[in-house]
């Protein structure tokens, strides 16, 4: 545990963090490795009670279609020489931009990213492709069940303008036929700016030479001036509830269980309920894995999780299981009993310890690759956290005590209340498993 | 504990094992008491390593009623042994996972891979887990059984997805007689009827040290972890026969062949593969910047024609890397309202104009340095170096890892219009669609 509590602080001293321009440019220098990962993002607020979500997601699948200063297969060409690629995606509360080349080519791509940020073209074909392409992807996500079971159980617990609701895809459909290139470029121009830039460098780089690159490529560069839209809160319902989605052709059925918890990643209770979380079921070695997998032979796979994770709005707890027809009732009950057992008893001093050893070691193992250390420094900064989080993280899991992760279960975990959507080829013929 | 050091300029000396040969900063040893062979590369500046045993036998290995038994045996591994069990409360997984080490493990169709990702201070649980693995599982009744379901959600999973289906009906349509026609967990008869004594035979004939390589991946002292493996592996026997050989060669396909999944779903897709030579072929590596020509990047030839038509919303190409002679495929998924038919004809005649001319050499020098960017790429990582050993060890040569960059440098035209020449023959292609349908479907 101290181990990697010192490499952590190590890693950390090494990392050069300083305001250019607009930006908080976060530079990991790894000098021999030849090759430079960028992970970036910016503020941008979309409200999803207006569906700007949606516009924004198509905003940052447009970014890389070409510019005002040149079309998209003049940048695809200078990007193939170079041997660079770079994305743009959408999240609730930030645009978010991913990039990697050879260390030579560092400042063409920056060069290319901040052109494509700033001065994107939005042609009206890219656009119709676009528009098309991601209508196909929604109507085969109908057919996919664990999205069908996890958006069903979104909805259930967040009301439309919270950033964990998921909206039907119809609904998404018809926001898509009704969104244009002009409802694209506005939001573009009020949306997106250098709000709370954060720029993560980590490989084959000097931090000077980058911040240079950086202050001549975005040192101009305005913010938007957006504020957060979003509700932050999840629903009551108080007791259990089961929404079934039949998809015919479908014999394993995915199932999502869980509900709404009043608690963002800034409240105390957070991290010990991320423990408790992981001993129910984090791992193979976790309750659920080795009772409902293991012993019962139930399913391929099971897992709990506190997902829609943020310092601004409350997450989810859930339950992602795959049960073929015949095991579906049969599964569900054997969940639910095991939930109510677990969160009633709570988890062991050996549970404990495992599990604070095995997300310490987790943490170091996941930091294997310049793309995950990117990665996690962008998402420390992007909470508002100090660098030194990151070292201080491996500290706050050992701190945790075992009446404390009790509590945290007892308190959040509510088994009355989980609610229950499956999605598959249900026989409806058979009970329900319903225990109101 | 932050390292940069270069790795030792020399190879270790450890009594015991034998240096083999080093290529691209690996180095190949060999146990001399078994023959279990070892790659090791020192990479990475944080005290992490993966740790990966592949076993050169895959679901190519299988016979007619044993289908399935690859992936069956590579669950049952998990189960456990006298002295890695779940009742005696250390169970491979939580042994491993306690460390946090990330732990699975993989079959595919020439190779079976157990790995550990894990802080470099815990290499020796992996080994030893590996280590005892290799000869001792308990292979239960009880946990065929209990194992046997949950296989079954496995396969019901794969049932769910059209894609995956289409992909098993062109394997399966391409080949009539060679072990790669039937999909690599099985068919679900197989799986139903297998039994604990069929996996032991076929435990008894394939797990052994001489019929598997140990790679090490990591930020970690060379002659420490060769003596720990030395230590671990070293009193294990040799497989007692030689290996069984794969005899089947699949016969000369004498014309094209059409398959059609009907299965509910929204958007249809179309699949065509061409037979290929095996991935120790000198086409191999012009197919590799042929499939980049056709299908990587927006200035591909089919992105172009296809996606930029607004006939496709996506596109990929890829040969299938392997022992025995596979499959190089295309696959593009049809924009609503576009015909199984078009896209199909949009792709032929891509495919045939590279067959008429050679690309350009701007075109191949763009896909040379995207295949040899995506390759560095994908050594960001000690798992991801020791994933690609393995499957370059699968098909018979780990040094066509290290090699790769090199040997893609050094395609020329020709070779490319070569490859394409002898690969897109008509009669030597599978054309799959997958048609979606509203509703249910007649089982």
């Amino acid at each position: 545990m101290s181990d990697v509590s010192a490499l952590a602080s190590e890693l950390v001293d090494r990392v050069s963090d300083r305001p250019i321009g607009p930006c908080r440019l976060i530079v990991l220098p790894f000098e021999s490795s030849g090759l430079v990962t960028i992970a970036g993002s910016v503020a941008s607020y979309p409200d999803p009670a207006a569906g700007d979500d949606q516009v924004q997601a198509i905003i940052a699948a447009l970014l890389d279609k070409g510019t005002r200063r040149r079309d998209r297969y003049a940048i695809a060409r200078t990007l193939e020489s170079i041997g660079a690629e770079r994305s743009y995606s959408s999240e609730p509360a930030r645009t978010r931009f991913a990039a990697r080349c050879l260390k030579k080519a560092v400042g063409s791509l920056i060069g290319i990213v901040s052109e494509e940020l700033r001065e994107p073209l939005f042609e009206p074909r890219q656009f119709d492709l676009l528009r098309q392409r991601v209508a196909g992807e929604l109507r085969q996500s109908m057919q996919n069940t664990g999205v069908l079971a996890h958006d069903a159980l979104c909805r259930h617990w967040f009301d439309a303008g919270h950033p964990n609701h998921a909206r039907p895809v119809p609904m998404e459909l018809d926001l898509l036929a009704r969104t244009d290139v002009e409802v694209i470029r506005s939001l573009h121009a009020a949306g997106l700016g250098s709000d709370d830039m954060i720029l993560v460098i980590v490989g084959d780089v000097k931090p000077d030479a980058v911040a240079a690159v950086v202050a001549r490529e975005f040192g101009t560069w305005r913010g938007a001036g957006t504020a957060a839209r979003f509700k932050t809160s999840t629903r009551s319902h108080g007791r259990l509830q089961r929404e079934e989605i039949l998809v015919p052709g479908k014999p394993s059925i995915d199932v999502s269980i869980g509900h709404g918890l009043r608690l963002t990643r800034r409240d105390a209770p957070f991290i010990p309920l991320l423990l408790g979380n992981f001993v129910l079921g984090g791992n193979f070695s976790s309750r659920l894995m080795q009772t409902i997998r293991d012993e019962m032979g139930l399913t391929y796979g099971i897992r709990s999780d506190l997902s829609g994770v943020s310092v601004h709005y409350d997450m989810l707890w859930n339950i992602r299981v795959t049960l073929s027809t015949g095991a579906l009732d049969r599964g569900l009950n054997a969940i639910h009993d095991l939930v109510a057992t677990f969160v009633e008893n709570g988890v062991t001093d050996r549970e404990l310890e495992r599990a604070r050893e095995t997300m310490t070691g987790s943490y170091l193992v996941r930091q294997d690759s310049s793309a995950s250390m990117a990665r996690r420094l962008l998402l420390n900064s992007e909470r508002g956290y100090p660098l030194r989080q990151l070292a201080d993280y491996p500290a706050e899991l050992a701190a945790v005590k075992r009446e404390e992760v009790n509590e945290s279960l007892r308190r959040y975990v509510r088994p009355k209340e989980m609610s229950i959507a499956a999605a598959g080829t249900i026989n409806r013929g058979g009970s329900n498993g319903s225990r109101d | 504990m932050y390292r940069t050091q270069a790795p030792e300029s020399s190879h270790c000396t450890v009594d015991g094992v034998s240096f083999i040969r080093e290529s691209g900063g690996i180095r190949e040893y060999r146990l001399d008491s078994n023959g279990l062979t070892i790659l090791f590369l020192r990479h990475g500046v944080l005290p992490v390593v993966t740790f990966m045993v592949t076993y050169r036998v895959g679901s190519r290995n299988e016979t007619v009623g044993l289908t399935g038994a690859t992936h069956f045996l590579e669950h049952l591994m998990f189960k456990g042994t006298a002295k890695f069990n779940r009742r005696a409360g250390t169970s491979v997984f939580e042994i491993l996972q306690r460390v946090g080490a990330q732990v699975n493990a993989t079959t595919w169709f020439d190779r079976t891979n157990y790995f550990e990702q894990m802080p470099a201070s815990q290499l020796s649980l992996a080994v030893d887990i590996e280590a005892d693995r290799m000869r001792g599982i308990l292979l239960r009744g009880e946990d065929v059984e209990a194992e046997r379901t949950v296989i079954l959600n496995e396969f019901d999973r794969g049932e769910n997805e059209p894609l995956h289906k289409l992909f098993h009906e062109v394997w399966a349509t391409a080949f009539s007689a060679h072990p790669y026609g039937h999909p690599t967990i099985g068919w679900r008869s197989d799986i139903e009827a297998v039994t604990a004594a069929d996996l032991r035979s076929f435990y008894d004939t394939y797990y052994y040290p001489d019929n598997a390589t140990a790679s090490v991946v990591g930020c970690i002292d060379e002659g420490q972890t060769l003596e720990l493996i030395r230590s671990a592996f070293g009193g294990i026997e040799r497989a007692p026969r030689p290996m069984p050989d794969v005899r089947t060669v699949e016969p000369a396909q004498r014309g094209e062949r059409r398959v059609t999944v009907r299965m509910t779903g929204e958007v249809g897709a179309v699949m065509i593969a061409f037979k290929t030579g095996r991935q120790l072929d000198d086409t191999s590596i012009p197919l590799d910047v042929v499939a980049t020509i056709l299908a990587d990047g927006k200035n591909s030839r089919l992105y172009g024609s296809l996606v930029d038509e607004g006939l496709a919303s996506s596109v990929s190409a890829a040969c299938a890397a392997l022992r025995d002679p596979g499959l190089f495929y295309i696959y593009a998924t049809c924009v609503p309202g576009i015909t199984h038919e078009s896209l199909e004809t949009a792709i032929t005649n891509q495919v045939t104009q590279l067959v008429d001319e050679p690309p350009s050499g701007a075109e191949l020098r763009r896909a040379r340095t995207l295949v040899a960017a995506q390759a560095a790429f994908a050594r960001d990582g000690s798992f991801q170096i020791a994933a690609q050993l393995n499957e370059a060890i699968a098909v018979g040569d780990w040094t066509l890892y290290p090699t790769y960059i090199d040997r893609v440098n050094r395609v020329e035209r020709d070779d490319v219009h070569r490859a394409a020449r002898a690969t897109f023959r008509v009669d030597q292609r599978t054309v799959g669609y997958y048609i979606p349908v509203r509703g249910e479907v007649d089982e």
